[in-house]
């Protein structure tokens, strides 16, 4: 059975704990599909950490008060719901653990799946920059602004690939047609 | 963990690609392939912060539909909206399809933009070009494909040659010391990451790294058409910028486009094939004896694998190709190409490559009898 994508996603950012990353790599170590995951993931990952920080035009800290409320207000409505307490007990310790863990992840969820993101604009803090085209084993990437395009190369380990001012290729045997496919993206 | 498991959860959240929507292929009415089938099974979309990433899997199965056989194939990817002037493609060369046998073409690609940009097809596939046995062409050759697939073709044809020659002369395990000679050199050959930008510099420099002129040097080959007189570039650190280099025709005809090949040596002693240097003039035509100038006004920035440094000292270039006006193309021979320099920083060709797969895949046996095919 695979893992979920999420856990492959925590597993490409170096986000799992020893034990479920150790698990993790015999998994991924072994499986194909699961392993091109973990790629796009970490190649997804390694584009965003690529651009000029954050999105622009978010002013996060309206936002960030925004998901303290919503975190408080989820709190307080689990009180109001809650029995009144007729004998005082402790809260176990155990149920904490489980139970805010839970509703912090279920307020989190929620308040990301209502809130929709404003579209990028184009750049206008860092102005308009010129194309940026790159190459390496894992895609030729043509970028401009906050957009990009790539031809990937998920299909093989031994990936060649030239360059010059116009555009670039790459080349790879396709490890399941047999086929040399080529991809071209040019700068014209 | 927790909250980052739910933020990927709820933030990044991949949904299966509705292709009608997405994607439109467009193959002309007369076409000689048709396609038979277009399996979209692993695409999708992921939302990240206010980007829209879509990540496109496809295999599309298509059929030679003409009378003869087909050597290669190149599928034009528009993604204009994505990227002003985004234009790509991708080619299978070395084909040997019959009329009315089908053939996968794969195309992997992903596309980033803001969340709510344009609306329409994100991704046009049509068809650039297709050769055929007999060097003709088919295509609107938007993208050049029908230079590219010929020059892959007298290459494959080239090497099929050699190997053939080789199978004669020293039979199957003068073959297989020639495949396991040609893969020892395919994973010693090092490729550096390439950065490309095409006005100004791609990084601020320090200011012990200023830039500086460094002129090329030259491995001529005997019998090229052109030779490379002078050239040079602006080198700072990683970077090359504006290369320029001054050839003649030594050839009795014109010549209307060529291509030198350039190799960068960096101060550890490591020698890499940085890429080529095309010549940009659409209507250059290079009378016999005559001298012309290419330049790319572009910065090219390298890098090692796994971040390690890398510092340009040289450069040397020679020609990889030339086109005459008559539309006849010339390339290196194997004799040339096993200039020790050469063989040590050039990928094979594409036939190369897939006759050293079939190998290392199917052995030697496998490797006869499909050189006995040509």
């Amino acid at each position: 059975m695979h893992p979920s994508e999420a856990n492959l996603a925590l597993y490409a950012g170096g986000e799992l704990g020893l034990w479920a990353r150790m698990r993790m790599a015999g998994h991924v170590s072994c499986c194909e599909v699961c392993s091109r995951q973990v790629e796009e993931f970490r190649g997804i990952r390694e584009w965003m950490q690529s651009q000029d920080g954050m999105p622009a035009g978010i002013d996060w800290g309206p936002l960030a008060a925004e998901l303290k409320a919503n975190i408080r207000l989820g709190l307080a409505a689990g009180q109001c719901v809650a029995p009144a307490p007729q004998v005082v007990r402790p809260v176990s310790g155990w149920r904490a653990a489980v139970v805010l863990p839970i509703l912090l992840v279920v307020v989190v969820g929620w308040w990301l799946q209502s809130w929709a993101p404003p579209a990028l604009p184009a750049a206008k803090s860092a102005g308009p920059r010129g194309l940026v085209l790159t190459a390496s084993p894992r895609a030729i990437e043509l970028q401009q602004d906050d957009r990009a395009f790539a031809l990937l190369s998920p299909r093989s380990a031994e990936v060649t690939f030239s360059v010059s001012g116009q555009g670039a290729r790459s080349r790879y045997v396709d490890s399941e047609t047999g086929y040399v496919t080529i991809s071209h993206v040019s700068t014209q | 963990m927790l909250v980052v498991g739910g933020v990927l959860a709820a933030g990044a959240q991949p949904a299966p690609v509705q292709p009608a929507s997405s994607f439109k292929i467009n193959f002309p009415a007369d076409s000689p392939v048709a396609v038979v089938n277009a399996d979209w099974g692993e695409s999708r979309t992921t939302t990240l912060g206010g980007a829209l990433v879509l990540e496109l899997h496809s295999a599309l199965s298509l059929r030679n539909s003409s009378q003869a056989r087909i050597r290669g194939v190149t599928l034009l990817v528009l993604a204009q909206e994505v990227t002003p002037g985004g234009k790509a493609s991708v080619s299978v060369p070395s084909l040997d399809i019959r009329a009315g046998e089908t053939f996968p073409v794969r195309i992997d690609l992903r596309l980033l933009r803001p969340v709510g940009a344009g609306g329409g097809p994100l991704v046009e596939i049509g068809l650039d070009g297709v050769l055929f046995d007999n060097l003709s062409f088919y295509g609107p050759n938007r993208l050049n494909s029908r230079r590219s697939m010929t020059v892959w073709e007298l290459e494959a044809r080239r090497d099929r040659r050699h190997f053939k020659s080789i199978l004669e002369a020293q039979g199957p395990e003068g073959l297989r010391k020639e495949m396991l000679a040609s893969l020892a050199r395919q994973t010693e050959r090092t490729n550096l990451d390439v950065q490309v930008t095409r006005r100004g510099r791609a990084t601020a420099v320090a200011a012990a790294e200023r830039e500086h002129p460094v002129q090329f040097a030259f491995l001529r080959l005997a019998e090229a058409p052109l030779e490379p007189l002078s050239g040079l570039a602006q080198v700072s650190g990683n970077e090359a910028r504006a290369p320029r280099i001054e050839v003649l025709n030594r050839s009795d005809r014109p010549i209307r486009y060529f291509e030198i090949g350039w190799i960068i040596k960096d101060r550890q002693g490591g020698q890499f094939l940085a890429g080529s240097l095309p010549a940009s003039d659409p209507s250059l035509k290079l009378g016999p004896g005559q001298k012309s100038q290419v330049v790319e006004e572009a910065t090219l920035k390298f890098s090692r694998r796994m971040g390690q440094p890398l510092a340009i000292e040289a450069l040397s270039g020679f020609v990889s190709q030339v086109e005459f006006a008559d539309g006849h193309l010339w390339i290196p021979s194997r004799a040339a190409l096993a200039d020790p320099l050469l063989e040590r920083v050039l990928a094979p060709s594409p036939e190369e490559q897939r006759l050293t797969g079939l190998y290392r895949r199917r052995g030697l046996v496998a490797l006869v009898n499909e050189l006995k095919k040509f």
